[in-house]
């Protein structure tokens, strides 16, 4: 039974890819800031940005296995502030939870995976376009790709695979976040509908797809990329 | 990756790539029809010249509905630009672009399918003396973008496969033509991030998940397998 750790898997996202990594038999450790309720899973609840309590969780979770084949990065945050208006410490906890963590979950990570293993890391079309507000986050996700592809090189030698997932809209608890701000929620609809070919934000498990296949077998030659899941959003823009 | 469905076209369905999508098909549950100057005995296949577009609309008359349709058909030209001969420039154009332009033009493929194009991670870098090849490939994502709009409305799916070095017939000719052809191939492997070249069923596995409904919200992007070749400096 393959085994996968899971970062943010009490969101939306983070969610759907427990419950498809479940159905494609994967036993799993699911980490975020509250427990994620999945049935079967381990559950740590811990500060992603903390590097004691990484560290303790992955002990934990060595002290269970023999080997970690997936880590999939899913935790995020997001914080709306022009550049003008942005306390440091707002930026700082975004650059901490969004890319950081990643930093730490791959590097106590790493020494349990072995030839076959693969990381997959969630960015977002946000790194390749500028949301209007949100350069905070637009500067995250972008770092995302950057760090995949830098730990590509660094542990391509073990056989070990660094990839991406960047979605375009997700109809998960961030957009949910942005429909109870909405004055008149059906706006969103329709401009999701106007920014993707295929006339729709994205489910979270058409994200999850992607990163179950990244993290599989079938993608064995694919290192360093990010595979867009954005119903040609980018292509649109 | 979930099951496939249905006929599925694969363009230069006798040749590495391509008979390696012939077989990743099959096993997903598809039935693949192979389009080729030669028959691949896997499979139906049918003779055609994939730059003839009396002979592809024709076949593709005869082939009916399919659930996808793999470009995979390709050819090389070696020369400088000085020294590239006008028939040969365009002899890469037709086949790699007008080729695949055709097959998408006349495949029956059914609402909610998918096609997939081969570009090259030749569309990002340059080589010395494959004017003609590089210009195709980045032609073939102009051409996947483009048309991934068009077909969008009916759920039709456009998306393309870049590969790095495969280990290929293909490979093994146009190294064959250079005086330092094995010298190019023993640096090939530690020019990739994984150290070594692909095998042709691991560009065909990253195809026929695109045809897949594992990726029915993936249109209109360039997924590159090229075992980190690209992030190699």
């Amino acid at each position: 039974m393959p085994r996968a750790v899971i970062t943010g898997a009490a969101g939306g996202i983070g969610g759907a890819v427990a419950r498809t990594f479940a159905a494609a038999g994967y036993e799993l450790a699911l980490l975020d800031l509250s427990k994620a309720e999945q049935p079967g899973a381990e559950s740590i609840a811990l500060d992603l940005t903390d590097p004691e309590a990484v560290a303790e969780a992955f002990e934990r979770i060595a002290r269970r296995w023999d080997r970690i084949d997936a880590l999939i990065n899913v935790a995020g945050i997001n914080h709306r502030a022009p550049v003008r208006e942005m306390a440091v410490a707002d930026w700082d906890r975004m650059m901490d939870v969004n890319v950081g963590h990643m930093f730490l979950t791959a590097k106590n990570a790493v020494s349990h995976m072995g030839e076959g293993a693969a990381i997959v890391n969630m960015a977002s079309i946000s790194g390749h376009v500028a949301t209007p507000d949100y350069p905070a986050y637009v500067t995250t996700k972008a770092a995302v790709e950057s760090f995949t592809f830098a730990l590509s090189q660094e542990v391509g030698d073990r056989g070990i695979r660094v990839n991406a997932v960047a979605p375009g809209w997700v109809n998960a608890g961030f957009t949910d976040a942005a429909l109870s701000e909405a004055e008149n929620p059906q706006d969103i609809f329709d401009a999701a509908r106007e920014a993707h070919l295929l006339g729709r934000m994205a489910e979270p498990e058409e994200v999850a797809d992607a990163a179950l296949w990244l993290a599989s077998p079938e993608a064995s030659f694919v290192t360093g990329q990010t595979l867009f899941v954005d119903g040609g959003l980018m292509r649109k823009h | 990756m979930r099951p496939l469905a249905g006929q599925i076209v694969v363009t230069g369905g006798a040749g590495g790539i391509g008979a390696a999508c012939v077989k990743a098909i099959r096993a997903a549950g598809g039935t693949p029809v192979s389009l080729d100057q030669v028959e691949n005995p896997d499979c139906r296949s049918l003779i055609v010249d994939v730059s003839d577009e009396a002979e592809i609309s024709a076949a593709m008359a005869d082939i009916r509905e399919v659930s996808g349709l793999i470009c995979v058909a390709g050819t090389n030209a070696h020369g400088r630009l000085e020294d590239l001969a006008w028939e040969d420039w365009r002899r890469v154009m037709a086949v790699n672009v007008r080729g695949m332009m055709l097959a998408m033009k006349h495949a029956q493929v059914s609402d909610g399918g998918g096609i997939v194009l081969t570009a090259s991670v030749a569309a990002h870098i340059g080589c010395d003396g494959y004017t003609a090849y590089h210009t195709s490939k980045g032609a073939v994502l102009g051409l996947m973008r483009a048309t991934s709009g068009e077909f969008a409305p009916r759920g039709i799916r456009v998306n393309a496969v870049s590969p790095g070095w495969v280990d290929t017939a293909f490979t093994d000719r146009g190294l064959a033509a250079l005086p330092d052809g094995a010298a190019v191939r023993a640096r090939a492997a530690e020019a990739h991030i994984l150290g070594r070249i692909a095998q042709p069923a691991e560009i065909a596995q990253a195809m026929i998940f695109l045809l897949s409904d594992s990726a029915r919200f993936i249109t209109g992007t360039e997924l590159v397998v090229d075992g980190g070749f690209l992030r190699k400096r």
